[in-house]
């Protein structure tokens, strides 16, 4: 496939974006740009992209650090994650709910998200650097069968309770939470890519972002990050 | 006069031995272990739960504790780092029928470590890993004869050590705590393979071999420092958390009674409940009166526990008594096993359990 063109979502498209993503479109704010990826009249992809991240409304991420155990009475030396919820990224500039049009065969689904991210960061590194100067950019977690996140049931849910949400997070405790105290299959959710959401970060990691020390809250997901420089 | 009654004033004003004592009405009586009670101290430790460390079955290890303990008892001069231990002696069998101690400090060989559980956050209760009990007088190694378990000998057992306390109140903390044994046997503990495992690979025995005093540095170097919130236990280990060994219901209702707080901490290792408060808001130390030794007929009246107000030759037992406003009045045998004579001081305080006292 060639690389398809790139424009802003006029209003009257944000309704197709919005079943795509299964939430709701807003328009773009001031500073914001909500780009589509078309061939001719057909839309096949859309990504919005943030100059620096607001203050409100809140967002939330998981910094997944590291405790270092070393005990000689027990021959025991191990590292262990711990989880702290933070804002650390608020300020920086995001590409943010990259989503196509159903049935897109996976190349296709990869040339949109590469010619995308190729306008988004060109749009970006052409105005002023955010701060902190970073590029950030979510990747969707890993599903079960029924489309439920194994990271939000074995964590989230135990301790805010309900559906995922950045308001559920308002229950979530402030220190860290130790990884060895979680179940196995939460464990192995911490980062884990879903498999739909391979072509998007084939593209971020093609442009040189990289998994960070962040993931989303509610789903375990990778924040793939790269300098604004 | 009659016969009996001249017998026993003549013994009222003796300490000396008698050949044909009479047998007094006091059954049951607490004084401080010997070396010599170390066959007792083995054959309790055979019975006690993995999780009850200061009562485990090494002749070594019991034989240094007994010999700390009389040491303790003999020192003019205190540094914190005491043990008290005392055995009860059923002084119709004239066998030695249980043990309980004191640790003058929870925290003498470093902070001591154990959970304090935390309420009112978002996400619902946690376990802090805290040293809140560091200064706290320990009362430890409780273990009564099972077959005098529900009589009056367990209550002199346990609460006669609150009377200790409150007479040498100098060399304990004023907050006391006990920390009673969770649910854990040999084969390990729900609560550690739930927690504390999960940071170090090391079974519950092996642990409680290591740590047993809850002092040792490697604790906080292993346990997480943040909060951990209870639901993210497995649920075998929330299950066990706070929950008692069978073998410790009988002084943790005692201690219930007396009123410790019971909800607020837990240990670290195998979740049983460890319980504190203030002395002065004890039951039997808030009640406790110091009266003159009388001799004579005790009359009927309620049980009270009595204990002379010596250091090294401290005894308590528990008779049916009626205390007057500045006495009591005990009979000869019963002053003699006191170790007191007429007129001496002793700490009284009324026995009330709710349980039977038979």
């Amino acid at each position: 496939m060639s690389a398809p063109a790139i424009r802003d979502a006029r209003a009257d498209e944000l309704a197709v974006l919005a079943v795509w993503l299964r939430t709701a479109a807003r328009p773009p704010a001031q500073d914001e740009r909500l780009l589509l990826a078309h061939e001719g009249a057909a839309v096949l992809a859309g990504l919005r992209v943030v100059r620096s991240l607001p203050l409100l409304p809140l967002r939330r991420w998981l910094h997944l650090g590291w405790r270092v155990r070393v005990a000689p009475e027990l021959q025991l030396q191990r590292r262990d994650g711990v989880l702290q919820l933070g804002q650390d990224l608020v300020g920086a500039a995001e590409l943010a709910g990259f989503a196509h049009a159903p049935g897109l065969a996976p190349g296709a689904v990869r040339a949109c998200a590469q010619s995308l991210l190729e306008a988004a960061l060109a749009w970006l590194r052409s105005g002023p650097a955010p701060d902190p100067a970073r590029i950030v950019a979510g990747v969707a977690g890993a599903r079960d069968a029924q489309g439920g996140s194994p990271f939000w049931r074995g964590l989230g849910a135990r301790l805010c309770g309900g559906a995922a949400s950045q308001q559920a997070l308002e229950r979530w405790p402030r220190q860290e939470i130790e990884v060895a105290l979680l179940e196995p299959a939460t464990r192995s959710a911490i980062g884990a890519v879903d498999p739909a959401a391979e072509p998007w970060r084939a593209a971020l990691h093609a442009a040189g972002l990289r998994a960070g020390q962040h993931i989303d809250p509610l789903d375990g997901g990778p924040v793939y990050e790269a300098p604004f420089a | 006069m009659s016969g009996r009654l001249a017998q026993r004033r003549a013994h009222c004003h003796s300490l000396v031995p008698m050949p044909h004592s009479p047998v007094p009405s006091a059954r049951f009586l607490l004084r401080p272990a010997r070396a010599d009670d170390l066959p007792a101290l083995l054959r309790f430790a055979a019975a006690a739960p993995v999780g009850l460390t200061t009562l485990h079955q090494d002749s070594a290890y019991l034989a240094a504790r007994l010999a700390r303990s009389q040491a303790a008892f003999a020192a003019d001069l205190t540094d914190g780092s005491e043990l008290y231990l005392f055995v009860l002696v059923d002084l119709q069998a004239d066998t030695v029928a249980g043990v309980a101690g004191i640790e003058a400090h929870a925290g003498r060989e470093g902070p001591y470590w154990c959970l304090r559980r935390e309420a009112g956050a978002p996400s619902g209760p946690a376990l802090q890993l805290c040293a809140d009990l560091s200064d706290a007088t320990l009362l430890v190694s409780f273990h009564v004869e099972p077959a005098l378990a529900k009589g009056v000998a367990p209550q002199l057992l346990s609460r006669a050590r609150l009377l200790f306390i409150a007479q040498h109140a100098e060399r304990f903390g004023t907050r006391i705590a006990s920390a009673h044994p969770g649910i854990a046997d040999a084969g390990g503990s729900a609560f550690w393979d739930g927690f504390g495992r999960r940071f170090c690979e090391v079974d519950y025995a092996t642990i409680e071999q290591l740590c047993g005093g809850r002092s040792a540095p490697l604790i906080p170097r292993m346990l997480p420092p943040a909060a951990v919130p209870q639901a993210l236990l497995a649920a075998p280990a929330s299950a066990a958390l706070g929950r008692l060994h069978a073998i410790a219901e009988l002084p943790h209702a005692i201690l219930v009674d007396e009123g410790f707080d019971t909800d607020t901490h837990v240990d670290a290792f195998d979740g049983g409940p460890l319980v504190h408060e203030r002395l002065a808001m004890l039951k039997t130390p808030a009640s406790a009166r110091v009266l003159a030794a009388r001799c004579g007929e005790p009359g009927d009246g309620g049980w009270h526990l009595v204990a002379n107000c010596a250091l090294g030759g401290f005894r308590a037992t528990v008779v049916q008594a009626r205390p007057g406003a500045s006495g009591i009045t005990l009979d000869a045998a019963t002053l003699r096993a006191l170790a007191v004579a007429p007129g001496a001081p002793l700490r009284v305080a009324p026995l009330d359990a709710p349980w039977g006292l038979a």
